[in-house]
């Protein structure tokens, strides 16, 4: 426990460089505003900035990325209460009473309670990935090429599974990201796939290019290619931003269960910060003494799911940082920007650079800090943005695309695929194909393969290796009861209902 | 009828989805278009050499071929579901309806954008598809759309190559 806290004060001593402060700050501006912008996310922000931070030391580059995601689930509530547009997935249920509140006038609360849960969880899951880590980073060191194939396969299962619409068009979309993350060389026998003798595809397809590409583009077609239509009114911000006594008093509850099951959610793979929104909203109404006023501008329905978004992150940095394994598409770019510093997060992380470490952990906790300050006073000018006419806005999007794949290796044809996979996205968009998945799979395809032939050639090609080792076992019985049984029991269910029908009629 | 709540839970996600749903012909369409993906991807999977090492437990070609197999699954399982469905599902209000024509629009500016790129350097290039393109969509504020792509352009290419040494192309400015 000592150590912990010797090391994180080093990481305070990095993380507190003025250069440090200002990435710091940046990120969690940039953030806020990627966070507000409706259709740019964290992951299209990540993606577009990873050029710029290619020429960053390891650790400044990491504390802007990083700043960017948790300060978008800040970002993300704004417009889900001003204009019932979330900026986030992760805000979708904030707009059910949050719009509400504001149309009775009780924007401000909402606002407040919005960012003051987001502090209370940025702040406890922090914590929480500081205590949890170092434990699970000293249990990870035993884990083989097996447990590591399996985890990734858990990841894979749940982002299907998990996901809030369709299961098999989740399941589709994981399948397509993993195809294009065969492209390449094969690392273990040099074997050329489906490189169709392009020099260019040799070294696989880049994967912030893709991710750009599913992500960003789409969300830009579909919104400069959009009728005009029927908009929800803006609302503002009148009276006191403060909340009163009572909403205190009905926000404290949401803030400490938000901010548990945010992070134990969190850590799960596969299962981002929307979902733990989702459930918090849910249990936040079953608690209720009061479920009636749930979707009529209860402050509990702000203030849960708020929260949970938030600590959520946090969650989702410990198995980035013990296993390397992401567990969501932002965290998946994460990823892949610790590896273009040359730097495989995972177990060893912890004993070979324990100071970057640290240090990102320390700057997530000045980080919340300065998003307090910055979004209470300023939530307004924030909303202001929601103003940007949606040509300028989106054509800049598709600048700053066109730049990031250039900026990936210089050359036309990163352009021209960006072109080609944004067609691609936005067709699959349209059809309702979720695109997280996809872009989840395109990081953990290739890793997850070179596990398996790893473990396989370890055990001599014996598929039992995955079940002789105990925690490989735990791990096959989990993805089973997660992943397998639900489907089996629906199908089961479901053709009861058939039968009934047809005897029925 | 499954799918149809399925696809008012998708539309929930609103955000970074599109909150899409199914408009060129729906689930079966869908289906049938990975189908196709995929059967192209399993042949294109079978022609990968096997390894030269020879003694591999798991070769090069099993996983791609595991994946064509199973997106060939999933593909039929959505084209039937799709033609088993006799109602469409309601289509939802808040994906906005598109315009097919802007769409091209859009997407053939870009293409430009993208072969003018180099040879007419990062300034020019990005400030006439932004010209192009804002003016498209929204044609009574020349002026403030033209002021905003000088400006877009000349930050933008200021910060990459003056802050953190990215170079750019300077084109026929260079």
């Amino acid at each position: 426990m000592t150590e912990v806290f010797s090391r994180l004060a080093e990481g305070f001593g990095e993380a507190l460089t003025v250069a440090n402060l200002i990435f710091a700050f940046c990120g969690v501006f940039i953030g806020t505003l990627v966070g507000v912008l409706p259709g740019i996310g964290p992951v299209t922000a990540i993606a577009l900035l990873i050029p710029l931070s290619f020429g960053l030391e390891p650790i400044s580059g990491l504390i802007l990325l990083s700043g960017i995601y948790y300060g978008s689930m800040y970002g993300g509530s704004t417009t889900s209460i001003l204009i019932r547009a979330p900026g986030e997935v992760a805000s979708v249920v904030t707009t059910l009473d949050g719009y509400e509140m504001a149309r009775q006038g009780r924007a401000g609360p909402a606002l407040s309670t919005a960012a003051i849960g987001s502090f209370v969880a940025g702040t406890f899951s922090t914590l929480g990935l500081m205590l949890l880590a170092p434990a699970l980073a000293s249990v990870a060191i035993a884990f083989g090429s097996a447990e590591y194939f399996l985890l990734m396969l858990l990841a894979l299962t749940m982002v299907s599974n998990l996901t809030t619409g369709s299961a098999l068009k989740a399941l589709i979309s994981t399948l397509f990201g993993l195809s294009i993350a065969m492209v390449g060389i094969d690392p273990q026998t040099s074997v050329q796939r489906f490189t169709f003798g392009i020099p260019y595809l040799s070294d696989g397809i880049d994967f912030a290019l893709i991710a750009i590409a599913l992500l960003a583009l789409p969300e830009a077609f579909a919104n400069m290619a959009a009728r005009p239509g029927h908009h929800d009114e803006t609302q503002r911000i009148q009276g006191s931003i403060w909340m009163t006594r009572e909403d205190w008093r009905r926000s404290l509850g949401p803030y400490g269960r938000g901010s548990v099951l945010g992070f134990l959610i969190g850590v799960l793979p596969g299962i981002g910060p929307s979902l733990a929104s989702f459930l918090s909203y849910g249990m936040e109404k079953r608690l209720s003494k009061h479920p009636e006023e749930f979707g009529r501008g209860a402050i509990e329905g702000v203030a849960g799911p708020e929260t949970a978004n938030n600590a959520g992150v946090g969650g989702a940095m410990v198995p980035l940082f013990t296993l390397g394994i992401p567990g969501s598409a932002t965290t998946a770019l994460l990823l892949f920007v610790f590896m273009m510093y040359g730097l495989q997060p995972g177990p060893q992380l912890f004993d070979t650079n324990p100071q970057l470490i640290w240090a990102i952990i320390a700057s997530m906790y000045i980080g919340n800090v300065m998003l307090l300050v910055l979004n209470l006073p300023l939530v307004g000018v924030f909303a202001q943005l929601l103003k940007t006419p949606p040509a300028m806005l989106y054509s800049g999007v598709i600048a700053f695309s066109v730049l990031g794949a250039y900026a990936l290796n210089f050359n036309t044809f990163d352009m021209l695929m960006l072109f080609g996979f944004g067609l691609v996205g936005y067709v699959m968009q349209r059809y309702g194909f979720p695109m997280a998945p996809a872009v989840l799979a395109l990081v953990l395809g290739i890793l997850a393969e070179q596990h398996l032939r790893r473990a396989m050639s370890v055990a001599d090609g014996n598929f039992l290796t995955f079940i002789e080792r105990p925690i490989s076992l735990a791990l096959v019985v989990f993805i089973f009861l997660v992943a397998v049984l639900p489907h089996i029991v629906r199908m089961v269910r479901s053709r009861r209902i058939d039968r009934d029908a047809t005897t029925g009629s | 009828m499954r799918s149809s709540s399925e696809v008012t839970e998708r539309s929930s996600e609103g955000g970074e989805q599109g909150g899409a749903p199914p408009r060129f012909g729906g689930e079966a369409a869908a289906g049938a278009i990975m189908l196709l993906f995929a059967l192209a991807y399993l042949l294109t999977a079978f022609f990968i050499p096997e390894s030269s090492f020879g003694d591999v437990a798991v070769g090069p070609k099993a996983v791609p071929v595991a994946i064509g197999v199973a997106l060939g699954i999933a593909s039929v399982a959505l084209l039937v579901r799709g033609l088993r469905a006799t109602v469409e599902p309601p289509s939802e209000d808040d994906a906005p309806p598109q315009d097919l024509r802007k769409l091209a629009v859009v997407a053939l500016l870009l293409l430009g954008y993208i072969l003018v790129f180099v040879p007419l350097g990062y300034a020019i290039s990005t400030t006439l598809f932004m010209m192009g393109a804002t003016t498209y969509l929204d044609r009574e504020h020349l002026l403030r759309n033209a002021i905003y792509a000088v400006v877009f352009s000349a930050v933008v290419y200021s910060i990459f190559v003056f802050v953190f040494g990215v170079q750019l192309p300077a084109g026929i400015l260079g």
